[in-house]
């Protein structure tokens, strides 16, 4: 990936400093990023990972970039004003395109980021016409999307099959590698000042609201630390450190399954999706497809890892072959599963909580699009103390503002 | 593709080569005992026309001779284990009741080679395969007892082909999927799944025998597989338990000769440590993705997981998901950490763990239960 060491163990293990301004807890993409900008800044701040460096969402996710509106998101808020909502994400998510793009410049290493356009498909006429919807508000929040049909889809992407009945065509789309983006972040923020240790869950939060300077004291399994403020960037565990200062976020985990094949020559450019299935594909860097779009892992009691099924596996490649038959005999090599924060109305969940001050949230749903610029916007305002986050994405909003709410 | 719901299942999933990492190891010519023996058995293929034969264990003297009995010209064997001193004799005489096939197979294998005037040298290991584009000579050197190579033993042979066969692993990626709890017995391939009397394995409902729980060769797996059948028969009620007591009886006992006759082999056919330290930091050693010793060395400076290893170097992530490189990685964690490798984990297996096309696993049928969530 780059020609510089990564942190080694004794840097990781190290013993936890006293105290610091910020406290960063989680080591994944969001976590490293926040780590990474904060330094750059000068602003003092450590990051506490309960195990290894990116090996949860950030690592074991497919690693694309949406920015097409998605069914959920057309369908799951039913109230409240939907075409500002989603041209806010839309736009947010225009942001965070223009921050991928920069990333291995401002990084100075790999990531495998390849910008190579995306394809929405629809196999029905309703689904279709989903794609038409969307498209206008799409335009109207400013990103550029096109609609296919037909021959002009056939001519445009002929590795698809050739009865879908049309795509949308968003030339920002692509992907990054998920194995690369957290370790070079977390690289680049060692090397720009932050602290950064594993194995160093948090076993307890102490509150003193007049501490000022140290107002939180937090035990880890590494030792204690006194901390200025907190950022909770621990993904789909993020209520277990929420709960330490009597906060409730409205996330839920969930356990999703992937797929990867064997190298194949060259033959499909852009991501691919489905308006109406669950189905990601892409071709990645090093040849191999890779097959996901939100098939359920079985959940297990940690430490054990999330078990893939086969249903999953079975079921997700057959919407991959339905859409692309080139894959029909390309051989699957391995699945694995990823367990991923879903805040209950997909909206990301970033910044200072106002019922318990110094307490931050840096949450998102779709975290490997969104957390880097996620990560820039709550770095600038903890150190300047002012933001552009929406305030849509406020820690404090409830736990139900979505009907569908588990 | 079909799921079926059956009571007991039996997990026989056999073992592969012990793959070893030196330099040169991926040139065209270097060949593995397995790989070698499909060829010459099944294809009727000889590997090439002048073939050294580096390995340990029973397999050093059995393969060379059959492939000098195929017409094959083996120039040279290299056993990394010591010769047999008179102990030995005695502890293999000792345990020969039961054994006497095995002993008669043994020397009329050494015989062979005697006669074919195949030199067989004891504690020497090979260092490295050289050859511009595919072998043309092997060097090797003496090993202590630890298969450390002595500096200043060196030799270099000529040969077209290297064939490297230090013994097997259990191939346990099932029975790890299943859940089965393991420990580590190097002397059976490493890490072995915990049974009972009965061969089963800790994770309800699933029995384990043959290599794949340890490796034994074939006379132990085929009566291990019996062993569980009966488990198995008593366990659904097919047999009482004194029926499957005294079934079991004379399979426990031929399984009790073979064991002790494996004991008296220990100190002859136990791996060393050393040859898990023949790469230079160029060699690849995941050769799937093409991860060299040098990168692997600075992604376990980072941490001692072996998962963490992976997505830092893709070391073990292609097509033969680990089966060549595991080992090594393993024994570069403990090396550098300073932890027994038998303490160390195992990097996750998953589901097809053998690459399987799309199209015969794919079923149209799965509904994907609703459209609320998706992957990054």
């Amino acid at each position: 990936m780059t020609t510089d060491a990564w942190p080694t163990v004794r840097d990781l293990r190290a013993p936890l400093p006293g105290s610091t301004d910020v406290l960063i807890v989680g080591g994944g993409l969001a976590g490293t990023a926040l780590a990474y900008y904060l330094a750059q800044a000068g602003v003092e701040c450590v990051l506490v990972e309960r195990a290894e460096l990116n090996r949860e969402a950030s690592g074991t996710n497919a690693g694309s970039f949406h920015f097409q509106i998605a069914l959920h998101q057309l369908t799951a808020l039913e109230t409240g004003n939907v075409r500002d909502r989603l041209q806010t994400e839309v736009r947010l998510h225009a942001e965070a395109a223009e921050v991928w793009k920069t990333l291995e410049h401002e990084l100075a290493g790999e990531l495998d980021i390849h910008i190579t356009g995306g394809l929405m498909v629809a196999e029905t006429p309703q689904e279709l016409q989903l794609l038409h919807d969307k498209r206008e508000l799409e335009h109207d929040a400013g990103l550029e999307t096109h609609v296919l049909e037909g021959e002009e889809l056939r001519s445009f992407a002929p590795y698809l099959a050739d009865d879908l009945l049309g795509a949308t065509w968003c030339p920002d789309e692509g992907h990054a590698n998920p194995m690369l983006a957290a370790p070079l972040f977390a690289l680049r923020a060692g090397e720009a000042g932050a602290e950064l240790r594993t194995h160093a869950g948090v076993t307890g939060v102490e509150t003193d609201p007049d501490g000022g300077a140290r107002r939180f004291t937090v035990a880890t399994a590494a030792g204690t630390i006194r901390a200025h403020r907190i950022v909770d960037a621990a993904g789909a565990w993020a209520n277990d450190l929420a709960a330490f200062v009597g906060l409730r976020l409205p996330i839920r985990a969930e356990g999703l399954h992937l797929n990867v094949t064997e190298p194949r020559e060259h033959v499909l450019g852009p991501m691919v999706q489905h308006i109406g299935r669950r189905l990601t594909l892409k071709q990645s860097a090093n040849h191999t497809f890779i097959i996901g779009g939100g098939w359920p892992a079985h959940p297990e009691v940690p430490p054990r890892r999330y078990s893939t099924t086969w249903e999953s596996a079975a079921g997700n490649v057959a919407v991959a072959v339905r859409v692309m038959p080139y894959l029909v005999d390309v051989r699957l090599v391995r699945t694995w599963s990823g367990v991923m924060a879903f805040t209950d109305d997909l909206a990301p969940i970033v910044g200072e909580s106002a019922r318990v001050p110094g307490f931050h949230t840096l949450i998102a749903t779709t975290g490997f699009t969104l957390s880097p610029l996620m990560a820039q916007l709550l770095a600038e305002e903890l150190e300047t103390g002012r933001g552009k986050i929406p305030s849509e994405y406020s820690v404090d909003r409830g736990p139900s503002r979505q009907s569908t709410a588990t | 593709m079909r799921s079926v719901e059956p009571r007991r299942v039996l997990i026989a999933p056999g073992a592969h080569d012990r793959p070893v990492a030196f330099p040169g190891w991926t040139l065209p010519g270097v060949v593995t005992a397995g790989g070698a023996q499909t060829l010459v058995k099944t294809q009727r293929v000889l590997p090439g026309r002048s073939i050294v034969f580096a390995g340990s264990g029973p397999l050093a003297l059995a393969f060379p001779a059959q492939l000098r009995g195929y017409g094959a010209n083996v120039s040279l064997v290299l056993e990394a284990g010591p010769s047999p001193g008179p102990g030995d004799v005695l502890r293999l005489l000792g345990a020969a009741r039961g054994n006497v096939p095995l002993l008669r197979d043994a020397l009329a294998y050494r015989a062979r080679l005697l006669r074919e005037r195949v030199p067989l040298r004891y504690r020497r290991i090979v260092l490295r395969a050289e050859g511009d584009g595919r072998v043309e000579s092997v060097l090797h050197a003496a090993v202590d007892a630890d298969w450390r190579p002595i500096s200043g033993t060196e030799e270099r042979v000529e040969a077209d082909t290297l064939c490297v066969g230090y013994g097997f692993f259990p191939s346990v990626e099932l029975l790890r999927l299943a859940g089965c709890d393991f420990v580590y017995d190097e002397d059976l391939g490493g890490p072995v799944a915990v049974l009972d009397e009965w061969l089963r394995t800790t994770a309800a409902g699933v029995s384990a025998a043959g290599d794949g729980t340890g490796v034994a060769g074939s006379y132990v797996a085929i009566d291990e597989g019996r062993l569980a059948a009966l488990g198995a028969a008593l366990d659904l009620g097919a047999l009482t338990a004194a029926e499957a007591a005294r079934l079991a009886g004379p399979i426990r006992a031929r399984l009790r000769r073979k064991e002790r006759f494996r004991a008296a082999l220990r100190r002859l056919h136990r791996v060393g440590p050393g040859i898990y330290e023949l790469a230079t930091p160029e060699t690849v050693v995941c050769r799937c993705e093409e991860v060299s010793a040098a990168r692997l060395d600075e992604a376990v400076a980072a941490t001692a997981d072996i998962n963490v290893v992976k997505t830092l170097t893709r070391v073990a992530m292609g097509l033969c998901q680990g089966r060549n490189c595991q080992r090594h990685v393993a024994a570069t964690i403990a090396r550098q950490h300073g932890e027994p490798i038998a303490g160390l984990p195992v990097a996750t297996p998953r589901a097809p763990v053998r690459p399987v096309p799309i199209g015969s696993i794919a079923d149209s049928s799965l509904e994907d239960g609703g459209f609320f969530t998706r992957d990054d």
